[in-house]
């Protein structure tokens, strides 16, 4: 090709200093690698990051079954000590909730 | 490989550097632009150097990022037509930049052109490439660029009339 090494004519009137030329080339140069390398470390960051997740994710997923809290069945309340805690006023309960509990509670009229 | 790759790189951006600012430049018409185009062109020459197929020489290939760069600068900076009559006249903006009337009056019937018409003129007349390279950059047919180029020249010298400015002409 003739984009040539050859000392121009300069029909365009631009006449580039050779010490500009060789900054120029040097500052493209150095800009180019940067930005590949900069790329290259944002990349090997994006799968650092997503292998990480992945793992975690991995991990958090075989652990939960055993980690997801369970109802001790001794802690559990009957509906009759439920009743027996409503009459005697320790519990408070909304209209519907109380028709509930009362209809468990084989309670026709309260 | 890498490094040699480097080397091969940089050898192309000492050897054209200066031809890359003045294509930039004559696109952009501003020093500080025409910089930061060639900057951003090799940019991403670099980093599809190892996609480069061989189907043109490097050097085409290379000089091809920095005319898309400096025409994506220009629309970038000039999204729509001008009415400055600074940059009407197609004149660049550079300290390296010197004309005389002629210069400056062939610069201005260049500016009227239509932008193939400009960018062929401008390869072929001020760079003196061949119709392949200039195919390559501009990813058109041979055919089609000589016939710009015989229309670019007609125009000018058309606005040249008088000013007995040689330009070379050829079909």
């Amino acid at each position: 090709m003739n984009l040539s090494t050859e000392p121009h004519k300069r029909r365009d009137g631009i006449h580039v200093p050779d010490d500009f030329a060789a900054q120029l080339a040097e500052r493209a140069t150095r800009a180019a690698v940067a930005a590949k390398q900069r790329r290259t470390r944002i990349r090997r960051l994006t799968w650092t990051a997503t292998a990480v997740a992945a793992v975690f994710a991995g991990v958090l997923l075989s652990v939960r079954p055993d980690s997801v809290p369970t109802i001790d069945s001794s802690m559990q309340l009957s509906v009759e000590e439920a009743w027996t805690a409503l009459e005697q006023g320790d519990v408070t309960l909304s209209d519907d909730e109380l028709l509930e509990l009362a209809e468990l509670h084989g309670i026709t009229s309260l | 490989m890498q490094l040699e790759a480097l080397r091969d790189f940089t050898e192309l951006a000492q050897r054209h550097a200066d031809q890359w600012y003045r294509a930039a430049l004559r696109i952009v018409l501003d020093h500080a632009s025409a910089q930061d185009c060639v900057q951003d062109a090799s940019i991403k020459m670099w980093s599809n150097w190892s996609s480069f197929r061989g189907d043109a020489q490097r050097s085409t290939w290379a000089y091809r990022f920095v005319v898309n760069e400096a025409l994506s600068a220009k629309r970038r900076i000039r999204p729509v037509a001008t009415t400055d009559p600074a940059e009407l006249a197609g004149v660049p903006d550079s300290p390296y930049f010197e004309a005389d009337a002629v210069l400056t009056a062939l610069y201005a019937a260049v500016a009227q052109l239509p932008e193939q018409q400009r960018l062929v003129f401008q390869f072929r007349y001020f760079d003196e490439l061949p119709y392949t390279d200039i195919a390559h950059i501009l990813g058109t047919s041979q055919g089609g660029l000589k016939a710009n180029y015989h229309h670019a020249v007609a125009k000018i010298k058309k606005t040249m009339v008088g000013l007995n400015l040689d330009l070379h002409s050829e079909s």
